[in-house]
């Protein structure tokens, strides 16, 4: 009886012989389970990251914020927390100012910008503010000695986009110059959101945030000893929600406006960690697919090569070899694949990793990474590569057991298989000879493979259709929305003021500005919309004058607000959030002035009409919600048309040193800002995309390789016919087609379904405030098609060679 | 027509008159380096077939039989000596002159038959129509499976025939190019007798309907019986090459 160690040596044997393709359906399994090992890990790594740099620089529990245009003298803060009962649990306090405003930026060699930006004011220690510290990507961060001096650190996304140097100068509209020493980041500044701009981030690209010292920021305000926001550190394990209501009751209690907020409700942190979570599950889509891609073509591939062992098996039985021995040596064959996967999968997770920290490091600007190689989510991986190619090969070894003997020895004509379902298409007269019939009867002959091959394509293709059809989504919302901002005045500006100012007085000061056509001022309040049985959500809501000739929000449905009717006009997005429709009241938060400060008042409106922008944030009303809010006549932003060929750079330029003004901004800067953090995230899609087209093109290889080797004999019968190697190649590549065509359109279907899931389960989570549009561009589905149908069709053509070098009389007297 | 009634009924066939040449090899040698060893598997063949001639090539394993069909076949190249088809020499022809010549001038019949097993009978024999250029392909090719007998078989897939039924099928493919040359390597190797001699019968019909110059390889010397002449080889040599004896024998007293 044979021993183990003839079927080993067999086995070697075997792979001497086929090497390549062991190697080639390896990595097949390999990009399966390394790209999914990887992608499942980004979750991991981004909480990691994220828990390491909040920790790192001591970021705060909790933080009170006055309200916009409220101060407070220097210590009162820190007092009212000293004051409240839990005051023992509050491990330090830090009084910081935060002002708005725009800076100019000197630029070497290209001139300087200007850009709205945040100076942020902190106390500052030996090593920088001691909350909510200051980390220097380049150049040096702040110290003891920069207390009072004219001395920043620049934000490092604002100076990265902008070719900024490590060291540089910037100046103030009031004539402060301060020298920026390093660039860098603070915990609340991860990721920079401006308000509007939903939860994207990415706003850094645009607006600029300056870290400077307490007394610097008080400087540049004015010199006087005002604060308007306090960080805390809390003990380990005390009561933060505790802590927080008694924080509100003692801001209540000295009627000062502001609100208490706790880390997790900071944007940069609560959208590090959501995004995090939300962007693992489009992930895992995108991982699922192309192991399950993997998977279905490992388990084709694997399956032929056993099949053509058969016979053998056969052979074996009849000289009375123990099924069970039998096994082994194509069962050896799975073993030489799933090392194979194993060992390429454990090399490209590993690759993976670094590829993925250096797409991380462009995405989350942290200053601590944490990409370690995630040994669990690897070895679910690596099982899956071990499991699946000794599974594909047991099949057909159990298949060849199950027959007699005799039926597995038989040679020649008494072996012919089955025609598959090819007689479903017999009679079915096809246009073409019998020649040009051969690539679909081949197609219906195996139907199984065919099928296999067809859905391995085609869970590759969804991914590369998933990834195109995601980002026709985010342009078609975002060309609506700019579309939308732009309707009817394309160069139209706005000018943030730095706090509530007179209307009258801040459309004068617009319109004095050279280069500007017309102007409107406008109210726009931070508030809160809600809706019985729906959860409420923040936005901002402009009063302004439904009949302005400089712009006005379209109208999907209802009308504009009427005057002093207490009516608002929401976007189609947050109407259906709240489930209402037009003429049903929704209830709205909004600041409401109370002495020197603001308090927080409701008031039920009634939903005027509906406009089309993707943001839900939007919300517009009449000029009633402004006396409810105690500002009749106020505006905290204008609304302006340049004359024909005036820029909004000559403007902002014009307007740098105008009083109260604090950014000029084209109406489309929102937009545009969300378009820049995009292709940041798309950097992690990219990466896919590539393994995936790579995963296509081994799959569409190694398949057309073995239907070649497979065919070899209905080859050889044509050439000795006469049909040429170029025509036989043709038939190949005809054949390949029809699989390209039929995977491409699994592809084309798989990939709209995860669109439509991902839109429609996902991103509700992950981007609440924007309406996504679902959008395959017919650009996007060419190339698909083109890379599906291109890349299948021509495999074959890398088999050419063994088709010109066939020997033909040999193939022809094969008995099999 | 019925092959098996065919068979019955097939009388010896009277030697032909010197006729056009349409193989012509002269001092044809062919040999293959297998690293340091040099085999040949032919040496000093000359050798003449003539239109409607029904000639078998005889020997043991290795004599050269296949590696001579190869060559008239144009599917291998001599190192030596030149092969003329239908007068023209193709010992030189570049590649697409060789494919355009097997497209027009020759068919084969295999010993494991070689039919497309996605292709029904009628379409596999479509397909000999269709590589040679026959004007209507579809009608020439059931037209030529009523001849070997199989025109109820015609919407059958290859595995759903018997044996013989499938070389009858290869035979019909073969025929339906209408070539001038038909050679068939052990076109009965997998054939018990009695369809063999079915297969016989359609070979002899085809040269003297036909005309058709027909080489068949075979180890069975019974099979010879029935040829005008026996070309033996050993060795890669012709040893002996005569027309029968006595003529060719009636397939019907064929035994093997």
């Amino acid at each position: 009886m044979p021993r183990l160690g003839l079927w080993l040596r067999w086995s070697l044997r075997d792979l001497r012989s086929r090497w390549a393709l062991v190697l080639a359906i390896g990595l097949v399994i390999a990009i399966g389970t390394g790209v999914n090992a990887g992608l499942g890990s980004m979750e991991d790594w981004r909480v990691d990251s994220n828990d390491a740099s909040f920790a790192a620089l001591h970021a705060h529990d909790l933080e009170i914020s006055l309200t916009e245009g409220t101060t407070a003298a220097a210590g009162s803060l820190s007092r009212l927390v000293n004051r409240i009962p839990a005051a023992g649990r509050v491990e330090a306090v830090e009084e910081r100012l935060l002002l708005q405003a725009q800076v100019e930026v000197g630029r070497p060699g290209t001139g300087s910008l200007l850009r709205p930006a945040e100076v942020v004011g902190s106390p500052i220690g030996p090593r920088g503010p001691r909350i909510d510290g200051v980390y220097a990507e380049s150049g040096r961060p702040l110290r003891a000695g920069d207390e009072g001096r004219p001395v920043a650190v620049l934000e490092r996304g604002f100076a990265a986009y902008n070719d900024l140097p490590p060291q540089g100068r910037l100046h103030l509209p009031d004539g402060e110059r301060l020298r920026y020493v390093g660039v860098g980041g603070a915990p609340e500044h991860f990721l920079v959101t401006r308000p509007g701009g939903g939860d994207f981030g990415g706003a850094e690209a645009q607006f600029a945030v300056v870290f400077t010292s307490l007394r610097t920021a008080q400087e540049i305000a004015g010199g006087r000893s005002r604060v308007n926001d306090a960080v805390m550190l809390l003990e380990e394990g005390a009561p933060v929600e505790v802590v927080r209501r008694q924080l509100e009751r003692a801001l209540a209690a000295a009627r000062l406006s502001g609100e208490v907020t706790t880390l997790v409700e900071e944007p940069a942190h609560r959208v590090l960690y959501k995004d995090a979570s939300g962007d693992q599950r489009l992930l895992d889509v995108f991982a699922f697919l192309i192991l399950a891609g993997a998977a279905l073509a490992a388990f084709n591939l694997a399956t032929r090569i056993v099949e053509a062992q058969r016979r053998e098996i056969g052979v074996g039985m009849a000289l009375g070899v123990p099924p069970r021995e039998l096994a082994i040596r194509p069962l050896l064959l799975g073993v030489q694949i799933a090392f194979a996967g194993t060992l390429l999968g454990l090399a490209l997770g590993l690759m993976m990793g670094e590829i993925f920290r250096g797409v991380l490091e462009d995405l989350l600007p942290l200053p601590e990474m944490r990409t370690p190689f995630e040994i669990g989510v690897f070895v679910r991986a690596a099982a899956i590569s071990l499991l699946l190619p000794i599974v594909a090969t047991a099949i057909p070894v159990w298949r060849g057991l199950r027959q007699t003997p005799v039926e597995a020895i038989r040679v020649g004509f008494r072996s012919a298989r089955g025609s598959g379902v090819a007689g479903l298409a017999k009679r079915l007269r096809l246009p073409g000879s019998s020649v040009a019939q051969l690539p679909l009867r081949n197609t219906l002959r195996a139907p199984r493979r065919t099928l296999l091959t067809v859905l391995g394509i085609g869970a590759v293709l969804s991914v590369l259709i998933a990834f195109l059809g995601l980002i026709d989504s985010f342009d078609a919302t975002i060309d609506r929305s700019e579309a939308e901002a732009a309707q009817g005045n394309p160069d139209r500006i706005v000018v943030s003021l730095d706090g509530f100012h007179s209307a009258r007085a801040a459309r004068q000061v617009v319109e004095d500005a050279p280069g500007v056509a017309a102007a409107e001022p406008q109210l726009t309040l931070p508030v809160t919309l809600s809706a019985p049985g729906a959860e409420g959500f923040r936005g901002a809501v402009t009063l302004l004058n439904p009949s302005s000739p400089i712009w006005a929000p379209t109208l999907t449905s209802g009308a504009a607000p009427r005057p002093g009717g207490r009516e608002i006009l929401i976007s189609e997005k947050a109407a259906g959030d709240l489930g209402v429709d037009v003429g049903e009241e929704i209830e709205i938060a909004y600041p409401q002035r109370r002495g020197s400060g603001y308090e927080e008042a409701r008031a039920s409106v009634r939903v005027s009409g509906l406009h089309p922008d993707p943001f839900r944030t939007f919300a517009y009303a009449d000029s009633s919600i402004a006396a409810a809010a105690g500002l009749t006549g106020a505006a905290n932003q204008v609304s302006a048309t340049p004359e024909p060929g005036a820029s909004t750079n000559q403007i902002a330029r014009a307007l740098f040193r105008a009083p109260m003004v604090a950014s000029v901004e084209r109406a489309t800067a929102t937009t545009e800002l969300i378009r820049e953090r995009l292709d940041d995230f798309l950097g992690v899609l990219r990466v896919i995309e590539a393994f995936a087209l790579a995963l296509a093109l081994l799959i569409a290889f190694n398949s057309s390789a073995i239907s070649i080797d497979e065919q070899r004999r209905e080859n050889a019968t044509m050439l000795a016919f006469g049909i040429t190697p170029a025509k036989t190649m043709a038939l190949a590549v005809a054949e390949g087609l029809i699989v390209g065509v039929l995977g491409t359109l699994v592809g084309l279907c798989g990939g709209f379904l995860v669109v439509s899931w991902v839109v429609s389960h996902t991103l509700p989570d992950t981007l609440p405030d924007l309406g996504l549009v679902i959008e395959i561009a017919p650009g996007s589905l060419a190339a698909v098609a083109a890379v599906g149908v291109i890349s299948v069709a021509l495999a074959p053509l890398l088999s050419a060679r063994r088709i010109r070098r066939m020997d033909v009389p040999s193939t022809l007297r094969v008995m099999d | 027509m019925d092959a098996r009634s065919s068979a019955r009924t097939a009388r010896p066939a009277p030697a032909p008159s010197p006729r056009e040449s349409l193989v012509e090899l002269t001092g044809v040698a062919r040999r293959y380096e297998m690293g340091e060893v040099t085999v040949t598997a032919l040496e000093q063949v000359d050798l003449r077939i003539e239109r409607g001639e029904f000639a078998v090539v005889l020997g043991p394993s290795g004599s050269g039989k296949t590696t001579l069909l190869n060559m008239i076949g144009a599917l291998d190249s001599p190192t030596e000596g030149t092969v003329r088809i239908l007068g023209r020499d193709i010992t030189d022809a570049s590649r697409s002159e060789l494919f355009a010549f097997r497209r027009h001038t020759v068919s084969f019949i295999f010993q494991t038959f070689n039919l497309f097993p996605a292709l029904t009978a009628l379409e596999n024999v479509e397909f000999g129509a269709d590589v040679s250029g026959r004007g209507d392909a579809r009608a020439v090719a059931s037209e030529t499976l009523e001849r070997v007998g199989l025109g109820a078989r015609s919407g059958h897939f290859p595995h759903e025939l018997s044996g013989g039924e499938q070389q009858r099928v290869a035979i019909a493919r073969a025929l339906a190019t209408r070539n001038p040359i038909l050679l068939a390597d052990e076109p009965t190797g997998e054939l018990d007798f009695r369809t063999g001699v079915q297969i016989l019968e359609l070979l002899h019909e085809q040269t003297h309907e036909e005309g058709t110059a027909v080489l068949v390889v075979t180890h069975n010397r019974e099979i010879a019986r029935v040829a005008h002449r026996v070309i033996e080889l050993s060795s890669g040599r012709i040893v002996s090459d005569a027309p029968n004896p006595g003529g060719p024998a009636d397939i019907s007293e064929l035994r093997w």
